[in-house]
């Protein structure tokens, strides 16, 4: 009983802290929920300054204090196709204060396609933000119409037309892909460092089909040097109501490029509800709204269940597209579907 | 008089107090970031994008313009000094800016560098209000081919640039090619010396890249020196160019400022084109070609005013079509946006204050940056007076930074410097640096513009020499290339009749063919 006594009076401080600390963890954990944010939240874009994710998180991250009590910290961290910044962000602390600017590229097609980079499975989603697709457009003078004629004229004349595509595993280049390995269509694909070249090429006459955003088709469609056949879009672009999507032109595929946030895997659920929440009252602030309207942004919320879905739907059409994206030769081999 | 009055119209926007004192500030920012190799144009704009929200939308360019601008003025200071090019369109101007600067004269040098970029400014801006559409015609006209065809050039000129022997120019251009080919490909998809890792798979950063081989590399080859290192003696009288160095850099000031234009408007390697493009003309016309590479001020002058030329034009496809082609140039497209104008082709009818505003405020803008940087040259070049012991200190720091600073990345550090201990070797061995540098900015869109070309033109070479403009460059290619082989048949055509006079014997003749 002495010999008890003693060692208890020993050894006290052990076991107060061997019982303390898990306790103590426990109400730290239960603590992070409700106090989170305590510490400015940050927001990792896996690309340089000027890209898409950083013209949404823009006009969030000057609101957010607002919402969050909390400041909503940009950090580019560009490289590697955005494989760089999204392993950055999805090996960090899972406690809510890193979050990945998530995209199609670099979460979906890379995964799906190369098992590179991180998807739905390895990262925690939490709020889509925006939804957009890309514009098929041809040159004012150019012959073909609609994306009928075209297509029309690719199957009778393999490899003759040149398309120029912005980026790997952009729309464009999924759809002629697509287009190889369901229709037989073969084009030849002319692949740029980026959006602004392949539309210089195709304004220069170089290419004869290219595309690009609504943003940056804008401009040159109003002005008359070119013409949009096709929104590869699920619904057609509300700005252009006269040009038709790929399903209304009878082909059967939707593309839509969607940016949105993820935290690391093991984030604690009622973290990500809070932020998804804040970031929702966020959209609706006036100046976020006025913000997204001069950039011709159109902002599609979803929720961290419903964001999931979609991430995981992209995912699949990318990985049953793997074996259509490997080039052999200049013009792809065509092969119809059975 | 249209343009007239579109003149007045730009110069009534850019003259309002408060676009001078946003031009200036645009100016300064842009000056000090130009300095400090790393920190780019692009990443300030993007940190002061938020600060413009509430100006006027002129204003607002302006200042964004004033940066991307004022960065190319600044950034011949640490190539000068230091031997540290912060931009690849400053790689030229080390060569014979930094052995000014050994000779006491990085006074004249930055004298000459402020005062050819302001005519460079100049000269643009006028050939950009004369013939704006004419130019962005040019950058339409440009395709695959025709980049390919202009690339290829660029890289056979890139050897000329070293002094030494053409056989080890050759040989760091190839270095600078396997370099420029790290990553992916561009049209196949296909990794080559990523060796699996994601952070080589967009190529090597050129920022770690050059501050390795020339930051780096020198000083651990001043450091080696026992002996202490002679202190840079800047004469202050000779802080000025003199008047032999104005009679030397006028003509060549033109000329770079010319050539500096009309390369401007090609994205994708037209601006560092311009600067070693104009080098190797001064080179090729000067009497006395053996003094570059030793400090000639007309291989400052020219390439300087060709870079600051350049980055006027680089705004046409913005201007007049609407495409940004530079990070930066992006970056303003999104600010003007913000203000609710769409950049495109209507600008110049439908925003006429806009277009010619900005334009008008590079004429103010550059005669800030004259104004600024000339009573700086004093300064920088009294930095060179400190003892070499504390500047490596600076030097070091600076080249960290810089790595640093492009990406936030600590690979970048490590990149640095391992190609610091790579140069060293290099230069233990004699290569020039250059060349290694300027092809691994050039190889990777000459790469993807031949592939392009070969797409277009069914893997058929003949697409390069069936379209007017790359086959004029390909004949120049030719003409380059058959030069020495021809002047060399004809040397040796001598001296054989001069073997044959000397003896008859068929066993010798046949031995010396």
């Amino acid at each position: 009983m002495d010999k008890a006594v003693t060692w208890y009076r020993q050894n006290k401080a052990r076991i107060f802290f061997t019982l303390a600390v898990p306790l103590a963890l426990c109400s730290v954990q239960r603590a992070q929920a409700q106090d989170f944010p305590a510490k400015p939240i940050t927001v990792i874009i896996p690309f340089g300054p000027g890209g898409h994710s950083d013209l949404v998180t823009r006009p969030l991250s000057a609101v957010a204090q607002k919402y969050l009590g909390q400041p909503l910290v940009v950090e580019m961290k560009p490289g590697g196709q955005g494989i760089i910044g999204t392993e950055h962000a999805a090996k960090s602390a899972p406690d809510g204060y890193t979050l990945l600017a998530t995209g199609v590229g670099w979460n979906a097609a890379l995964p799906a396609i190369e098992g590179r980079s991180y998807g739905p499975d390895q990262l925690e989603p939490v709020v889509m933000l925006s939804e957009e697709s890309t514009f098929l457009t041809v040159r004012a003078d150019s012959p073909y119409k609609t994306l009928k004629d075209l297509v029309t004229y690719v199957k009778a004349n393999p490899g003759k037309v040149t398309v120029g595509i912005g980026g790997p595993y952009t729309t464009s280049e999924t759809f002629w892909r697509w287009m190889t390995k369901t229709q037989g269509a073969s084009v030849r694909l002319v692949k740029f460092g980026g959006g602004s070249q392949m539309m210089l090429a195709g304004l220069g006459g170089h290419v004869d089909v290219f595309g690009g955003s609504p943003l940056s088709v804008s401009e040159q469609a109003r002005a008359g040097k070119i013409k949009p056949l096709v929104y590869y879009g699920e619904k057609r672009h509300p700005e252009y109501p006269d040009v038709p999507t790929a399903r209304e032109e009878g082909f059967d595929i939707a593309l839509e490029i969607w940016n949105g946030y993820a935290a690391p895997k093991g984030t604690p659920r009622p973290v990500i509800d809070k932020l998804a929440e804040a970031i929702r009252k966020m959209l609706d602030d006036p100046a976020v709204k006025e913000a997204y309207k001069q950039a011709g942004e159109h902002v599609t919320f979803l929720g961290p269940d419903e964001y999931r879905k979609v991430w995981r739907e992209t995912y699949d059409f990318y990985a049953d597209m793997k074996g259509a994206y490997s080039i052999k030769g200049i013009v792809d081999e065509a092969k119809p579907a059975n | 008089m249209d343009l007239f009055s579109n003149l007045i119209e730009g110069f009534s926007v850019a003259l309002i107090p408060t676009n001078l004192l946003l031009g200036f500030i645009g100016a300064v920012l842009g000056t000090a970031v130009g300095v400090l190799p790393g920190l780019g144009p692009s990443a300030t704009i993007a940190l002061l994008l938020p600060l413009t929200y509430k100006l006027d939308p002129v204003g607002a360019i302006i200042m964004l313009a004033g940066i991307y601008y004022g960065a190319m003025f600044g950034g011949s200071t640490t190539s000068i000094l230091l031997n540290i090019p912060g931009e690849n369109s400053s790689v030229v101007t080390c060569i014979d800016g930094y052995q000014m600067a050994r000779k006491g004269r990085a006074g004249a040098a930055l004298g000459m560098c402020a005062i050819g970029s302001f005519i460079g400014g100049l000269i643009s801006v006028l050939i950009l209000i004369l013939i704006a559409p004419a130019l962005s015609d040019l950058a339409l006209s440009f395709g695959p081919p025709e980049y390919t065809a202009m690339l290829l050039l660029g890289l056979f000129m890139v050897v000329y640039l070293s002094s030494e022997s053409v056989l080890k120019g050759l040989m760091a251009m190839s270095i600078g090619c396997l370099l420029g080919m790290v990553g992916r490909d561009v049209t196949y998809g296909l990794d080559r010396f990523t060796f699996g890792s994601d952070y080589l798979l967009s190529g090597l950063n050129f920022v770690p890249v050059a501050m390795g081989l020339y930051g780096i590399s020198e000083v651990m080859l001043n450091m080696e020196k026992q002996e202490t290192r002679e202190v840079f003696k800047t004469d202050l009288k000779g802080l000025w160019p003199t008047r032999a160095d104005w009679k030397a850099s006028w003509a060549p000031i033109l000329r770079g400022g010319a050539l500096g234009s009309l390369l401007g408007v090609l994205p994708g390697g037209g601006t560092v084109m311009a600067t070693f493009g104009s080098y190797t003309i001064e080179k090729r016309l000067s009497k006395t070609p053996e003094r570059f590479g030793n400090g000639a001020i007309e291989g400052v002058a020219a390439p300087e005013t060709a870079n600051n030329a350049s980055a006027t034009t680089a705004f046409v496809p913005l201007l007049t079509l609407g495409i940004p082609t530079h990070t930066a140039h992006a970056l303003i497209f999104m600010a003007m946006m913000i203000h609710g104008i769409r950049p495109g082709p209507l600008l110049m009818t439908e925003h006429p204050e806009m277009f010619w505003g900005v334009i008008a405020s590079m004429v103010t803008g550059n005669l800030m940056l004259l104004l600024l940087n000339l009573p700086l040259v004093g300064m920088w070049a009294k930095m060179l007076t400190v003892p070499y012991k504390y500047l490596v200190l600076v030097i070091i720091t600076v080249c960290v930074m810089g790595a640093y600073s492009v990406n936030l990345s600590a690979y970048d550090i490590t990149t640095m410097a391992l190609f610091g201990v790579v140069g060293y070797g290099l230069r233990k061995f004699g290569f020039p640096i250059s060349p290694i540098v300027l092809s691994m900015v050039l190889v990777p869109n000459l790469e993807a513009s031949f592939q392009q070309s070969m797409v277009l033109g069914m893997g058929d070479l003949r697409i390069f020499f069936s379209r007017p403009i790359s086959g004029t460059l390909m004949a120049l290619i030719v003409l380059i290339l058959l030069f020495p082989i021809v002047s060399w048949l004809w040397n040796r055509r001598g001296d054989l009749k001069k073997l044959r006079q000397q003896n008859n014997s068929p066993a010798v003749k046949a031995n010396n063919l």
